[in-house]
């Protein structure tokens, strides 16, 4: 019996560990031994680790960060075209707050979307001609219409997104999925982040490490962010000069000194140590290998397109996205900045369209292609989509953009037991609110939590005296989109 | 069916009818339960069992208490699985029911008749309609939680308020039958409680490890072999004198400070920079030198408290009272663009709220923001009445200053050295007379302008879009920094010569000024404003919801403040540290016992709450708390009365007959046994190294970090420059906190954006990668070697491997230990004999070490380190024991 196992014997407390983690998968890099776990929690209460039957067992979360444009690109609007520079009515506005940028804006002229939107694949989904293969996938996928928030500036939007709630603190999706079902692997993390960010250096955001924070709960369950140059992971490297083979002999005659101290003091804790340096020595080689891509054949390489081969891109970023997914690790997160276009737009969107959009549908189709695609969530989006109305001149032929509009935007999800081609909710003839099947970033996260075999209400951490949840006390899973 | 639906409705009716109903009904239930009973008694059993095995077995194998206590056996019961419907909030409440008053609980049971009690008959309803909790709650009652509410009832069901809300009375120290193992009140509680479940303490500590634990617990620094040597010979002539006189020694170190300052700068959020987008830099750390100062000074606890939350509103306050409340000022500060600055300001009241409250009150006021408490009696009022105490602060939710890096909100205090207010001083007389000629000329100025305006307005010359921008528009249309702005232009291009001159020597003069001012320590600080804000309740917690007007006021289930107290900070942290105040003393010692213990009496030590876990042992922290008041708050007493009780000195071992009996270690039979916080493992490297410099205070350091980290979290905004020199090997407190990206080798760290009154204590691999791979551990592992080598022979032995063991751990290895230390150093040495290059390249780091010049020394060296590297990673090297 493996040590960790030996242990869960002793403990009545890390009997419910194992449960909660041994459900799925082996003991895991997530797993090992907490002092903080979640006694008598419904995570832990669950024999089998969930609570209905999953659909998906890993998500890939491309997080466009920023606020993509709805208007330009999904949400297919044909009035705007006739009504570019008029006033954006009052009965549509319906007392919006606006960032300061624009609040002292005195004319809120509609500038329709950029390019033209067709008709795409056999479901018909009107796309624009910025997102060519994302139109060529749209069989694949399930675009949601509809969705809602009430932050307008980044930060709070995509800490909401992310963990539930504006203000930090609180654990991220992803960590939260670590929690309650723990690891599907034993040599990579469970929760695995990468960023990128537009080429151009056009933007000014920044990513918080609470994004993929653990919030309150054990911080095993954070997200680790493998780095697009140098180390892929914080220290990965052994020291200059200690070689993997010296280093083994070292850590064999280390782990000989913590059983000698665990034969003296029986502390199981002890136990967990020996495991932990076993588990970083298996990392040091596992994360180099799945960051490597050199026995990717060209083809593959091609479909992601060329920005493939630049480290920390975003088409790279997808590619090693599609290897952690086939090493079953179980939420991975690419955030890509750039998509923040106050006064940009008619140059800039283009640009990051051509950076996300040819690796994002060659994702889907490389995971189709291999069967993961069933079982893995792929979801695109960003915090909140932008207005209808221009901010700036919209008559300036490069300089003028959109703000942040919260009120509706657009989100695509594909594989892992969404409906694929199918469209879900409508807006107003602006883009500017939802008229029907409104979609909030809490029901949202329900249905995503929904899809991974969870009951967002159920999946709970107690702290300060409350259990709290991803969607606190809010959301509701969006049946029609799960097929 | 009709006649749950006819219940139904009663229940959300008037309160008579309810009443009437509540008796049709209990009879109903009654046969319900009689036939159940009848018809599937196996069933429950079995289910029962089910839910049974979800229990701690050491709850589980504990028989019912003889006399159940409201507060201690049934409350829990009660508010985990009723008051989200029955409990504080009015919004959220159910059937007109409330169960967290006495009330509202004796309407459901009949004192001395559980059978008769609609309570208990609720809890046994196998019907949906009727049963409780609701079976679409996801919350359900044991076997064992109904068997006490039962019993309480049968023994009259006295309803009691929330324990942690009642004031602190001290209690008798119990009777125990081993006199001779109590050394300090501590021990009659901890060994009674022993006592009544017949378990035994473990023995006294080995003096070697009970001289690491005084270290590391005080000072958070581990002793030299010279220290540990010597108070074990001390022990051994007089055990007693020698714990007294190295813990009194180790209370007036000055390390003493910084480490008692550790979890308090996790509460108070401290950190170095902004957050948010901006994260520009502060210069806060005067506070955490006043923090370092306070705990060596033994600042009572009580002005620590006045000082933090109030001192501005002291008569005459000096600078080191205004520092300390800076307390309230380490909130995270937005300057993003598009921030509106109110919603930011409600912000950071709404974080001084949290902060305080969790810190002192060990409440979850942040709960009310919104809505009345769930659970606890924190009422949407409440919540805004205390917020209106630190809601007149003279600030305006934006950032107000920027100099370089540093960006500061007001108010503040500017703590210019003697050098920088001279420097400060002669570049304001500089400017003042250019500043006048510029203003006298101004009336030319513009006329001049204007003329040229109107002659370039239609072709201008090259010039930046925003001043072309300023120029397009007629002057009357123009913001004033657009005139400015243009003006400007126009000095610097356009204008005549000794106007140009005047104009270019003026920027150069407030380039300057911005430069030293950028350099002068500036601190946040408290300040109010001479107009009070108005202070409203925010619907659903939103600052532009604003609803009934309140004024300050503390929260209305505790004592009341003084008839003629002003609704000011200082009457509330004086009303904080009051004798009657039931919670900061208990919130305030439980924190130490956690210092001191890993876990407080109260584990939840952030909520004190109805919903907290209760304390293990009551009588003990109310005990202390009593006596913490009772004496002045006199803090060094109290640390020094836990570190010294035999409670303490026990050894950690694991004790396999606690297993079962007390898994987590609450009962305190064995001292616990914990990893340390990952910055005092960094400090003990140091400081086993040798490297560590042990200077205390000043503005914070750069220790070396992986390359570009900053630069890929902020865009290339800023990026990190490393220090030089010993500041590389200062402690890790003093490591400048970047709130975007915190240190990356200090993991389980308190995130110090909110308030954290306890550490995750998690074990990951990429932890075992810092302590194996970061340069500044590999610079330790050289600098001992290095050391170890100097003071042999050069050529490093047995004795050389006993001799780093020993600095790393305080003891000698055992044989079967050293036998281990040998084969690594035959192996090691082996290897970097065949591989001189890497022999080089391992000891090549870091500025401290020197580097042998023959291969044989390098290879040595190398091989010594690589040894001291296992050292040093060893459970035990991290590990309070």
């Amino acid at each position: 019996m493996d040590p960790i196992s030996q242990n869960h014997q002793h403990n009545t407390r890390r009997q419910f560990f194992s449960r909660a983690a041994t459900g799925i998968g082996a003991a895991a890099l997530g797993s090992l031994l907490s002092e903080e776990m979640a006694f008598g929690d419904q995570a832990a209460a669950m024999p089998d680790g969930l609570h209905h039957a999953a659909k998906a067992k890993r998500v890939i979360y491309l997080m466009m960060s920023g606020g993509p444009s709805h208007v330009d690109m999904f949400d297919y609007k044909p009035e705007l075209e006739k009504r570019r520079g008029e006033q954006l009515p009052d009965s549509v506005r319906q007392g919006q707050r606006l960032t300061t940028m624009t609040s002292s804006q005195k004319q809120l002229p509609v500038l329709p979307p950029l390019k033209p939107f067709r008709p795409r694949g056999k479901s018909k989904m009107m796309l624009s001609d910025l997102i060519p293969y994302t139109g060529a996938i749209a069989d694949e996928i399930c675009l949601v219409k509809s969705m809602n928030t009430e932050a307008i500036n980044h930060a709070p939007a995509a800490t909401f997104f992310l963990t539930g709630s504006q203000i930090p603190g609180r654990p991220s999706l992803g960590a939260w999925l670590s929690y309650g079902l723990g690891s599907l692997n034993n040599n990579l993390p469970s929760f695995v982040v990468m960023n990128s960010r537009d080429r151009q250096n056009t933007c000014g955001q920044l990513l918080f490490d609470y994004y993929w924070g653990s919030g309150f709960i054990p911080s095993q369950h954070q997200g680790v962010r493998f780095r697009g140059g140098g180390e892929p992971v914080l220290y990965l490297s052994n020291p200059k000069g200690m070689p993997r083979q010296l280093r083994r002999q070292m850590l064999d005659r280390l782990a000989e000194l913590n059983q000698e101290k665990l034969n003296d003091y029986g502390d199981p804790e002890i136990e967990a140590r020996i495991k932990q340096y076993e588990m970083a020595y298996k990392m040091q080689t596992s994360v180099p290998e799945v960051v490597d891509i050199s026995r990717e054949p060209k083809h593959i390489l091609d479909m992601y397109g060329p920005d493939v081969h630049r480290v920390g891109s975003f088409a790279r970023n997808c590619l090693l996205a599609r290897k952690l997914a086939e090493k079953d690790v179980r939420f991975i997160q690419l955030m890509h900045i750039g998509w923040d276009q106050h006064g940009n737009i008619p140059t800039q969107l283009e640009i990051q369209c051509k950076d996300t959009d040819q690796p994002a549908a060659a994702l889907v189709q490389d995971l189709k292609q291999r069967g993961l695609l069933d079982d893995t969530l792929v979801i695109f989006g960003g915090e909140f989509g932008r207005t209808v109305f221009g901010q700036g001149d919209i008559n300036n032929k490069k300089k003028h953009g959109r703000d942040h509009h919260g009120r509706a935007f657009s989100l695509w999800m594909a594989g892992g037991g969404v409906k694929p081609g199918y469209e879900y909710g409508e807006t107003c003839p602006y883009a500017w609110n939802v008229v029907k099947d409104g979609v909030h970033v809490h029901d949202w996260q329900a249905t995503v939590l929904n899809l991974m075999g969870i009951n967002h209400e159920l999946l709970t951490y107690r702290y300060q005296g409350r259990r709290f949840r991803l969607t606190d006390v809010h959301g509701h899973v969006v049946d029609d989109v799960i097929a | 069916m009709l006649l749950s639906t006819f219940v139904r409705s009663a229940i959300n009716g008037r309160n008579e009818f309810h009443k009437l109903m509540l008796k049709w009904n209990r009879i109903r239930i009654s046969l319900q339960r009689m036939m159940m009973t009848l018809r599937s008694s196996s069933i429950l059993i079995l289910s029962a069992a089910v839910l049974f095995s979800f229990e701690s077995s050491a709850i589980v194998d504990e028989p019912l208490p003889d006399k159940i206590s409201f507060n201690f056996h049934v409350k829990s019961i009660l508010s985990e699985n009723c008051f989200y419907c029955h409990g504080p909030d009015a919004n959220q409440r159910q059937a007109d029911l409330r169960l967290d008053t006495a009330e509202g609980a004796e309407s459901v049971v009949e004192a001395g008749h559980p059978d008769d009690s609609e309570l208990i008959a609720r809890l046994l309803s196998d019907d949906p309609d009727l049963q409780m909790p609701p079976p679409d709650s996801g919350r359900t009652i044991s076997r064992r939680q109904r068997k006490i509410l039962e019993r309480w009832i049968e023994q009259g069901a006295k309803y009691e308020t929330h324990w942690a809300y009642l004031k602190v009375q001290r209690p008798e120290t119990p009777k125990v039958n081993d006199e001779l193992w109590v050394r300090n009140p501590i021990d009659r509680f901890v060994l009674a409680k022993l006592e009544s479940k017949e378990i035994a303490p473990s023995p006294r500590a080995e003096p070697r490890v009970l001289v690491r634990r005084f270290y590391l617990d005080l000072i958070g620094l581990p002793p030299t072999p010279e220290q540990s040597q010597s108070f074990v010979a001390d022990y051994n002539v007089n055990a007693d004198a020698a714990i007294e006189s190295l813990v009194d020694a180790l209370l007036t170190n000055e390390h003493y400070g910084e480490r008692m300052a550790l979890p308090w700068l996790d509460a108070a959020r401290y950190a170095d920079s902004n957050g948010f987008q901006q994260d520009g830099d502060r210069t806060q750390w005067p506070w955490r030198d006043w923090v370092v100062n306070a705990m060596n000074e033994n600042m009572p606890f009580d002005q620590f408290t006045i000082e933090q939350l109030a001192g501005d509103l002291l008569p005459d306050p000096t600078q080191e009272q205004l520092i300390a409340t800076a307390f309230n000022r380490n909130h995270m500060l937005n300057g993003e663009g598009g921030a509106i600055a109110e919603e930011q300001r409600n912000n950071y009241v709404f974080d001084r709220v949290d902060t305080t409250a969790t810190t002192w009150l060990g409440l979850t006021m942040a709960c009310a923001q919104c809505h009345d408490h769930k659970y606890d009696p924190i009422t949407h009022k409440d919540y805004y009445q205390f917020f209106a105490y630190f809601n007149s602060v003279d600030e305006n939710g934006g950032v107000n200053v920027r100099n370089g890096r540093l960006q500061v909100g007001t108010p503040f205090l500017d703590m210019p050295t003697d050098e920088q207010a001279q420097q400060l001083k002669e570049v304001n007389d500089e400017i003042a007379p250019v500043d006048k000629s510029l203003n006298e000329a101004d009336e030319e100025i513009t006329k001049e302008l204007r003329a040229w305006e109107d002659e370039n307005r239609d072709d201008p010359p090259t010039m930046f879009r925003n001043v072309f921008n300023a120029l397009k528009k007629a002057p009357k249309e123009r913001s004033k920094g657009e005139e400015n702005l243009l003006k400007e232009w126009f000095l610097l291009n356009v204008a005549k010569d000794d106007w140009k001159q005047l104009k270019e020597k003026q920027k150069k003069l407030y380039k300057k000024k911005t430069a030293v001012k950028s350099q002068i320590v500036t601190v946040m600080i408290m300040r109010e404003r001479e107009k009070r804000r108005k202070t409203n309740i925010f619907d659903r917690g939103e600052y532009d919801s604003p609803k009934e007007e309140v004024s300050a006021d503390v929260p209305h289930f505790l004592p009341p403040l003084p008839d003629d107290a002003d609704a000011n900070r200082l009457s509330l942290a004086n009303w904080l540290v009051d004798r009657n105040n039931p919670l900061t003393s208990r919130v305030a010692v439980n924190r130490y016992w956690q210092t001191f213990f890993g876990v407080g009496i109260v584990k939840t030590a952030e909520d004190f709450g109805v919903q907290s876990e209760l304390p293990s042992h009551p009588e003990l922290l109310d005990w202390l708390a009593a006596d913490f008041m009772e004496n002045g708050w006199d803090v060094k007493r109290i640390h020094r009365m836990m570190v010294t009780s035999e409670t303490y000195l026990q050894s950690s071992r694991f004790r396999k007959d606690l297993i079962d009996l007390d898994p987590e270690n609450r009962l305190l039979a064995r001292s616990p046994r914990y990893r340390l916080q990952s910055s005092l493992i960094r400090d003990a490297a140091l400081s086993t190294s040798g490297l560590l410099d042990r200077t205390i205070g000043g503005p914070p350091v750069y220790p070396l970090q992986p390359d570009g980290l900053w630069r890929e979290f902020s865009l290339e905004k800023f990026s990190y420059k490393a220090s030089t020199g010993n500041s590389l090997h200062r402690r890790s407190m003093y490591t400048f906190w970047r709130r975007t990206v915190a240190p990356p080798n200090m993991f389980d760290s308190a995130n110090r954006q909110t308030c954290t009154v306890k550490l995750s204590r998690t074990n990951t691999p990429l932890q075992a990668l810092v302590l194996l791979n970061d340069p500044i551990f590999v610079e330790a592992f050289c600098c001992l070697a290095s050391e170890v080598l100097r003071n042999g022979e050069g050529r490093a032995d047995e004795k050389s491997l006993v001799v780093a063991f020993e600095r790393a751990t305080g003891r000698k290895p055992k044989p079967s230990e050293l036998r281990s230390l040998l084969s690594a150093h035959e192996e090691s040495r082996k290897y970097y004999s065949q591989n001189l290059e890497d022999a080089e390249a391992f000891v090549s780091v870091g500025e401290s070490v020197i580097v042998p010049d023959s291969d044989e020394q390098k290879v040595e060296l190398a091989a010594l380190s690589s040894v001291v590297q296992i050292i040093m990673n060893t459970d035990e090297f991290m590990t309070r024991e």
